[in-house]
């Protein structure tokens, strides 16, 4: 797998767990969400791979309710290791968010 | 919690809501995912719903399932396989178990039907032969569990297929199919009488054949409470 798509993905999966652990979602819910933040642009089905990666690796657990009036919907909640890992992500974020968009904004300046 | 059986009952009353350009789309993907026998069986009826919630959500909204899911299927399908759960041993031995019990019991019952049926009109040798009846069985199973692996396979391959590749299959398959029948008839006449004789009656063969049949529909009851 390329640099870049690893580096997208790792965003990726920060972004929905961030979602995930503010409410339990489903996933046109979490599609919707990233939406609404700006992030139209990811095509709504990838966050399907995105979701059973994380429940493989036991960040996140999804659970088939089934409801009286609506369907039976999968709602996705944060494990604890799935805290632990978006703590991580988001320290992450934090050291690299700022040095990465001065350099990438500094390097658009000097070539226009 | 919902059981497996119910969501694919869902499914299909759900897929009815499809409009034809979404029904075709999605049906490639479900027939695609559900032939890949290795795949938890749960997972796959899930994220299947999943995925068919999604584009009747969005069919309000106006948009299509190629915009929602993009425009290569097979690439999408094959990432979401990636990730999915395998069928875990119990799972397959559960299914393995039902399958020998359920072929072994309707052997066992056709047979005492014939020997009833032909006993009729003339004598018939009522033994069974050890070694000749367990290979003979062995072969019809292993023909039919790997005949069913083919299909799968082949549905597999042909979902997102060229058509220039159909036909290779479709050979491909032929022969196989003539390959497992011409080798059950040779066991069973190139490898006959051998072993000790085993008196077997038709009486016993049908009671002891729907004895075992009867526990192959109890494990396809625990399997389908799963």
């Amino acid at each position: 797998m390329s640099i870049r798509s690893q580096l997208l993905k790792g965003i990726l999966d920060g972004c929905v767990l961030a979602i995930i652990e503010k409410e339990t979602v489903y996933g046109y819910e979490l599609s919707k969400k990233l939406q609404d933040v700006g992030l139209g642009d990811v095509s709504e089905g990838t966050i399907y791979p995105v979701l059973l990666r994380l429940q493989k690796n036991q960040l996140i657990v999804g659970e088939m309710r089934s409801s009286e009036s609506g369907p039976n919907r999968k709602y996705y909640r944060l494990t604890e290791d799935g805290k632990v890992s978006l703590l991580n992500i988001r320290e992450e974020w934090r050291q690299i968010s700022g040095p990465v968009s001065m350099l990438l904004e500094e390097e658009k300046h000097d070539y226009n | 919690m919902i059981t497996i059986k119910e969501l694919i009952k869902s499914n299909n009353e759900k897929r009815e809501l499809l409009t034809e350009e979404n029904e075709k789309y999605y049906s490639n993907l479900l027939v695609y995912i559900r032939s890949r026998l290795s795949l938890s069986d749960r997972s796959t009826e899930e994220v299947l719903m999943e995925l068919l919630d999604h584009t009747l959500e969005g069919q309000v909204e106006g948009k299509t399932a190629e915009k929602i899911f993009g425009e290569d299927p097979k690439s999408f399908a094959d990432e979401l396989i990636q990730q999915m759960p395998k069928e875990s041993k119990r799972e397959i031995l559960q299914f393995g178990a039902q399958l020998v019990t359920n072929v072994l019991g309707l052997l066992l019952i056709i047979r005492g039907l014939v020997i009833l049926i032909i006993s009729q009109f003339k004598e018939v040798e009522n033994s069974v032969y050890l070694y000749s009846s367990a290979a003979l069985f062995s072969t019809v199973f292993i023909a039919m569990a790997f005949g069913i692996w083919l299909i799968f396979k082949a549905i597999n391959k042909t979902v997102f297929g060229k058509n220039k590749k159909v036909w290779r299959i479709e050979l491909v398959g032929g022969l196989a199919g003539a390959a497992l029948a011409a080798s059950v008839m040779a066991v069973s006449y190139f490898y006959k009488e051998q072993g000790p004789a085993i008196p077997f009656p038709w009486y016993w063969s049908i009671f002891i054949g729907l004895f075992i049949w009867l526990i192959s529909r109890v494990i396809k009851r625990k399997v389908d409470a799963n």
